[in-house]
């Protein structure tokens, strides 16, 4: 391929004209596009910082949006990185986070520029700054061992009032804690100072997450923590809040019984509103009582056999997981019976979904609840003859 | 690490932005984007805005013509998703004033300085929009 010339340099289209160019394509889309990379090959060679950062900010988009390669661009994204205009800056840098991966050969070369970039004096600094805890977990991920390096600045960042470092902090120890929660119960009383002082949902969540797993390692630390989530559970106003109570509750917290009890309650409140993200979510949280805590699940049967109706194929689901969780030897014919007709109403799919689970549930353990195999066999039968049935072969 | 990556889809199916917070090769993406948006587009207002995908969730909602999905770990918190997605869109609103796909389209890279004030390697950690905007505000001053 020829190098850029004068020409390219003083005519060279910008990303803008791409976009526009673009959108008039309709039919020959693929002929521009190819056109275009044509033309950004040529000009990325440039000794030219503006020309050649511009030809990245194009390929860059093209990556994005339409899957153009442009791993072969890399050292040219170095370069620009290594200019000293923000301008360029920042195009080299998006190109790099858009694009760089653990295989790409140059990665070595950013870590000087990064250096010499957050050492710098410059007036974005402050924001840099705030930045170095979030690329933390991606180290510890590949290096263990640094946690303990960093371990001590970590904690101390635990106390900042930066709404964002706390953020971020509070981030990576929910990650930690979730792999190794062991090793970070010693900072039960940091979490907890947190629990009880933060106004940000954003990272009481992430606490309740981290106490979740911190919990059932130590029952005098569950013991004091419970109240100070019923209390966020009673008085919060966002239902993000309410819904990760009522999961930290339901899946670390089961012996605590007004909890439990309490967490029911605005389960309930949940599945009888009318917005199905809500109705959803407390199915959901239905179901992860439901081990411990089936009381909790019948005594909201009628929601439930009802949801089995709901124009939401995901609410359905979730509904006849909880019928098959409500299964026992006393009820089985009568859900089996309610089952079969719904499936008779269904179309393909869920008829198919209801039909596997009846079977799925009646056979395990050996058909541990079955006592009338009379029955069981005429009801295979009926199943057997229903339209869209496609269980035949199984069983 | 929470989220896995956010799109904004418009009624056709085109990408309009694209940030992952794990690496993909291009053919994954374009794979995955495929499936996803196809699963979304074909859900109705009425269903719930939580669709499982393989071993995780898609959170999405859809404003005017656009599509945002977010791809997230099993164990995060929908409804705290949904309301992230809602201060993205206030957010850039706040910005572009009355923000529309246009303004996606002819600003990516404004939209993927805001998307990394307020995400860090798939971790929320701003949410306070005057936060989020004044480094771009101050950038806009400078060039």
């Amino acid at each position: 391929m020829a190098s850029p010339s004068l020409m390219d340099n003083l005519f060279q289209r910008s990303l803008d004209d791409i976009i526009k160019g673009l959108r008039h394509q309709q039919s020959t889309e693929s002929t521009f596009i190819s056109k275009v990379i044509e033309e950004i090959r040529r000009e990325i060679k440039t000794t030219d910082l503006q020309t050649k950062s511009t030809a990245l900010q194009k390929l860059t988009y093209l990556n994005s949006i339409h899957y153009i390669d442009m791993s072969w661009a890399s050292f040219h994204a170095i370069e620009c990185i290594s200019s000293p205009a923000f301008a360029h800056k920042k195009i080299g840098y998006l190109a790099i986070s858009q694009s760089f991966n653990e295989s790409t050969p140059v990665i070595l070369l950013i870590s000087n520029q990064l250096r010499k970039d957050l050492n710098s004096g410059n007036e974005f600094e402050v924001f840099v700054r705030k930045k170095a805890v979030g690329v933390v977990f991606r180290l510890f991920e590949k290096y263990p061992d640094a946690v303990r390096v960093c371990f001590k600045r970590l904690v101390e960042s635990l106390e900042s009032s930066d709404s964002q470092i706390l953020s971020a902090v509070v981030g990576v120890f929910c990650e930690l804690a979730s792999k190794d929660p062991r090793s970070y119960l010693p900072l039960a009383p940091e979490f907890y100072r947190i629990l009880v002082g933060s106004r940000n949902n954003w990272v009481l969540i992430k606490v309740l997450k981290i106490f979740a797993n911190l919990a059932p390692l130590e029952p005098r630390l569950a013991k004091r923590v419970v109240e100070p989530i019923c209390d966020h559970l009673r008085k919060t106003g966002a239902k993000s809040m309410v819904f990760e109570c009522i999961r930290t509750v339901a899946t670390s917290f089961t012996e605590y019984e007004s909890a439990v009890k309490l967490a029911a309650v605005k389960i309930r409140e949940f599945l009888l509103e009318d917005d199905p993200n809500l109705k959803y979510l407390g199915l959901h949280g239905l179901s992860i009582m439901a081990p411990k805590h089936l009381w909790a699940v019948l005594e909201n049967k009628d929601i439930v056999i009802q949801s089995l109706n709901d124009e939401d194929p995901n609410i359905k689901l979730e509904s006849l997981c909880l019928v098959m969780a409500m299964v026992s030897e006393s009820n089985v014919v009568e859900i089996c019976r309610v089952l079969v007709n719904y499936a008779l109403k269904s179309d393909l799919e869920f008829c198919n979904e209801i039909l596997g689970s009846i079977l799925s549930t009646c056979c395990q353990n050996v058909y541990e609840i079955i006592t009338d195999f009379d029955w069981y066999v005429s009801l295979l039968g009926e199943m057997s003859r229903i339209p869209h049935c496609q269980k035949g072969g199984r069983y | 690490m929470g989220i896995r990556f956010i799109l904004m889809v418009n009624k056709q199916g085109q990408t309009r932005l694209a940030q992952y917070y794990e690496w993909l090769t291009l053919e994954e993406r374009r794979a995955l984007e495929g499936e996803i948006v196809r699963k979304c587009l074909a859900r109705n207002d009425q269903q719930c805005s939580f669709v499982e995908h393989r071993n995780y969730k898609i959170v999405y909602r859809r404003y005017a013509s656009l599509f945002f999905l977010v791809g997230v770990d099993n164990d995060e918190n929908e409804l705290a998703i949904l309301e992230f997605i809602h201060l993205l869109v206030e957010t850039m609103d706040r910005h572009f004033g009355n923000v529309c796909e246009l303004d996606i389209m002819f600003h990516l890279e404004k939209a993927h300085f805001m998307l990394e004030e307020m995400v860090m390697n798939g971790c929320i950690v701003e949410t306070s929009k005057a936060n989020i905007l004044s480094p771009i505000q101050l950038m806009d001053k400078t060039s």
